[in-house]
């Protein structure tokens, strides 16, 4: 806005010189173009179009809104341009390096501390570089990476796809839910913020909640709306990915646990060892209603052909495992089926309850004879896990799709965070500090 | 018009809806002039569609009974009147749609998302776009695509601005509710004709600015980014024809709007009336004559009362109870309403005696056929302008390109085309 400063803000000083409006946009489109200059044709036809519509009778105001709007829909706003001159890679000019670390780390233009020191030629230098993913990772605004980022990469869309029974989960309402759905937010946040281990998503002994969150875990002494650590009590199922809710409820439907997504979640966001998509047009097995099975009878009914074994033997081993947590997270030990008709009213002969078996084993891999057993050895998993996150930060913070070339990127940047027993911000710092990404 | 005579006003007044007065001139009818004969009046084609599919169980006729005398089956019940005037074809489906939330994106062009290497999702050009590249130059919009008035997507479309799709694969925007479609039709421009001359040219010179600096920034991009680039320049070209089209309709009046401004708080099934109303009036006053309508389901139910989820209401088959019982009585309300629009086409009156139901072909379904099936979609055709068979129970081949049947509805009114999406010929069973 201090490109236009110089030109009248109301409506009844004198018409500004052509000069003036010259000046004042070629400022205003050089800071919206992120440091490239507009070209002289580009600015005299700006300065038209304003004189066009005061010519229509437009008021000054109005007319200089309508030619800067023009710039914001200009491509050169619109899209970050890096454009490389011969068939080799080159390195990033500063403030293209500029551009791109705050867009990674804040979602947004560079501000006057990163603006200035890429107009000095001083930010691809490794000791300065260094010092401003560090300033940028301890601003505010990247709280923009974490949801955006987030969000992303555990695939969160689906939190929102279920209504919750509320007549079968009367605590879980829409309040409990926002909370819980913060939780994976605020966790990450508070990783990044203290350069905690990315393994704490494992496994871990406190938890980031607010009031609401630690009441529906039976977490005592926690008020207030602020999130924040709780150490947590010996032998909590709490702590990680696996013991938050939100996580639970994206593995159902709102109304019961699906073992096989939950599975699948755990295949491609925690183990990075994806599952082939399912087939299309499969159909729910309808000759299923009607029958008191257990979870576990009914999702093996999946398995009768070989076909879906082969993938579902390597899946619903882990959704057992998770059974303990219903379809919004809560501890339990017991579950139960009721068979209803067309209508929806029960049939009395028709129930079952069960004790939960968690037992099972990872395909090809350890048995586990509950959930603490299955989340440690999710836990031993780390350097898998720290791969899938490395491979999600770096299609963020690059804007393209992974590659098989990536292979010695992805590996060095594991290797260098393993150095700091994968602490959060060493995975930024390494992918900052490579060829990928100060390279066109 | 003293052409009309009083009894037909009477019948048109008496009708629920008012309908406009036709715009006689466009179809060149001057009954008085008495060197000039009568000319046909032109083909439309509309599409309705809505997503989440259809309770299977009631849906669909017996696929054994095919032919004229199959019974109607519970969901299609409201459409009794009219069993003789549509036909419900079976066995078609896209068979590169893939997702199960998606019951409109590809639904009109039958596109693989994954035939750009290297990218999870594309599409191509929409059935309704191929007649509008044809039919379009003859009115003041080339095509009308219609929306619900819902935020976001509960209605279980799957990305799009609405069911139309431009020939690179890209969304084309629409009017999101009744309010918006009716200012798009019937709302006077009141500025003087000079001055909208200066503004169109103004608008033609904040084009070329952008492209100024579009090709500033095209030198010395590679071959990905110049294809990123490629669609911007797309986009400048789609604002440009629309500019010269705009220009060249500027001094021809607009046409009187047939009733009030809407209400802009009509939701779900009242929305639906509404807009199929405004459907009449845009072919009535041959402002355009294609028109897609990507209808809402969400608000539709909780218009009706029902508050179970549309995404869950989708999911009815093992748990039944209410998921099931809402299913029903969507496609219940559904099938009232398409009723509803088909007695408005039949009553609407065109210049040569003949009615708007004679000159339209309406097509009316979803890309999913229930759950996440994609399947054998259900598939409702109706109106004689395509020399469809009409009243029949059509069971086709399992697994036939729903393109298919969108080559036979464009080939049957008259577009020059020899194929769309997946396309392998012509349905010669939906013809007469």
């Amino acid at each position: 806005m201090a490109a236009i400063g110089h030109l009248p803000h109301d409506d009844n000083s004198e018409m500004p010189s052509d000069d003036d409006l010259y000046r004042a946009f070629e400022q205003f489109s050089k800071t919206a173009f992120r440091g490239v200059e507009p070209s002289p044709e580009y600015v005299n036809r700006l300065v038209q179009i304003y004189q066009s519509h005061r010519k229509l009778g437009a008021k000054h105001t109005d007319s200089l809104k309508d030619t800067l709007a023009i710039v914001l829909s200009s491509p050169m706003f619109l899209y970050h341009s890096e454009p490389r001159m011969a068939e080799k890679p080159r390195a990033l000019t500063d403030h293209e390096l500029a551009n791109r670390l705050a867009y990674f780390l804040w979602s947004g233009p560079p501000d006057h501390r990163l603006y200035s020191l890429a107009e000095n030629s001083e930010l691809n230098q490794p000791e300065v570089l260094s010092e401003q993913v560090s300033r940028l990772l301890s601003d505010p605004r990247m709280e923009n990476f974490v949801t955006g980022f987030t969000y992303q990469w555990l695939g969160l869309d689906r939190l929102d796809f279920f209504q919750v029974n509320l007549d079968k989960h009367p605590r879980f309402d829409n309040s409990t839910r926002q909370a819980a759905r913060i939780e994976i937010y605020e966790t990450v946040k508070y990783l990044l913020n203290n350069n905690g281990p990315l393994t704490d998503l494992l496994k871990s002994d406190y938890v980031v909640v607010n009031s609401v969150l630690a009441n529906y875990y039976g977490i005592e002494g926690v008020h207030g709306d602020h999130y924040r650590r709780v150490q947590l009590p010996e032998g909590s199922p709490r702590g990680g990915f696996l013991g938050m809710s939100a996580i639970h409820l994206m593995g159902g439907n709102g109304d019961t646990t699906s073992p096989v997504e939950r599975g699948a979640w755990v295949l491609r966001k925690l183990l990075h060892d994806p599952p082939p998509p399912a087939p299309a047009n499969v159909p729910q097995l309808a000759r299923l209603a009607g029958l008191t099975l257990t979870t576990r009878e009914r999702i093996l009914a999946h398995q009768e052909e070989p076909q879906c074994a082969s993938c579902h033997r390597k899946i619903d081993p882990i959704g057992f495992g998770l059974e303990n947590f219903d379809a919004v997270g809560n501890w339990r030990t017991e579950d139960n089926f009721q068979v209803v008709d067309d209508k929806g009213k029960p049939d009395p002969d028709k129930k079952i309850t069960w004790k939960i078996d968690p037992s099972g084993s990872l395909y090809n891999g350890p048995a586990f004879e509950n959930y603490f057993e299955l989340r440690d050895l999710v836990a031993s998993h780390e350097e898998d896990f720290a791969r899938g996150f490395t491979e999600a930060l770096i299609q963020y913070a690059i804007g393209r799709p992974v590659g098989f070339t990536d292979e010695s990127l992805i590996e060095n940047i594991v290797q260098e965070a393993r150095e700091h027993d994968f602490a959060i911000h060493a995975f930024i710092h390494a992918l900052v500090n490579s060829p990928e990404f100060q390279l066109e | 018009m003293s052409l009309m005579n009083p009894t037909r006003r009477e019948i048109l007044r008496s009708a629920t809806a008012v309908v406009a007065l036709p715009f006689l001139e466009s179809f060149g009818f001057r009954r008085f002039a008495a060197a000039a004969p009568p000319v046909a009046p032109p083909k439309r084609m509309v599409f309705l569609g809505f997503g989440w599919g259809v309770t299977e169980e009631s849906f669909f006729p017996d696929m054994k009974t095919s032919g004229p005398d199959y019974e109607l089956p519970a969901g299609l019940k409201p459409l009794e009147r009219h069993k003789a005037d549509f036909s419900i074809v079976q066995g078609l489906r896209n068979k590169f749609s893939v997702e199960g939330h998606a019951g409109s994106t590809w639904w009109l062009t039958g596109a693989n998302p994954y035939a750009q290497p290297g990218q999870s999702y594309c599409n191509t050009i929409s059935a309704d776009q191929v007649a509008a590249n044809e039919f379009g130059q003859h009115t003041r919009f080339s095509s009308l695509q219609l929306n619900h008035s819902e935020q976001g997507d509960r209605s279980g479309h799957g990305p799009g601005l609405s069911l139309a799709w431009d020939a690179s694969g890209k969304p084309i925007g629409g009017d999101n509710g009744p309010l918006q479609a009716y200012h798009r039709l019937f709302s006077k421009d009141s500025v003087p004709l000079e001055q909208r001359r200066l503004l169109i040219a103004q608008r033609r010179s904040v084009l070329d600015t952008v492209l100024e600096n579009a090709r500033s920034l095209q030198r010395g991009l590679g071959k990905d980014d110049n294809e990123k680039l490629s669609e911007y320049f797309d986009s400048i070209r789609n604002i440009e024809t629309r500019l010269s089209k705009d220009e060249k309709w500027m001094d021809r009046p607009r046409p009187e709007a047939p009733f009030a401004e809407p209400s802009s708080e009509l939701l779900g099934r009242d929305e639906i009336k509404l807009m199929y109303d405004l459907i009449v009036a845009g072919f009535q006053t041959d402002s355009t004559r294609v028109i897609t309508y990507r209808q809402p389901v969400a608000t539709l139910l909780t218009s009706i009362g029902n508050k179970v989820f549309p995404h869950d209401m989708s999911h009815y088959h093992s748990t039944r109870g209410e998921k099931l019982v809402c299913s029903q009585q969507r496609d219940q309300t559904q099938s009232q309403l398409l009723a509803g629009f088909i007695d408005k086409l039949k009553i609407t009156q065109e210049g040569d005696g003949s009615n708007l139901f004679d000159n339209v072909v309406l097509a009316y379904g979803s890309n999913i056929r229930t759950g996440h099936d994609l399947t054998n979609c259900p598939t409702l055709v109706a109106g004689r302008a395509a020399g469809l068979k009409l009243g029949e129970n059509i069971v086709v081949e399992n697994n036939t390109p729903l393109c298919n049947a969108w080559l036979t509805l464009l080939q049957g009114v008259g577009v020059t085309t020899e194929r769309h999406g997946d396309s392998t010929g012509v349905i010669k069973d939906m013809l007469t």
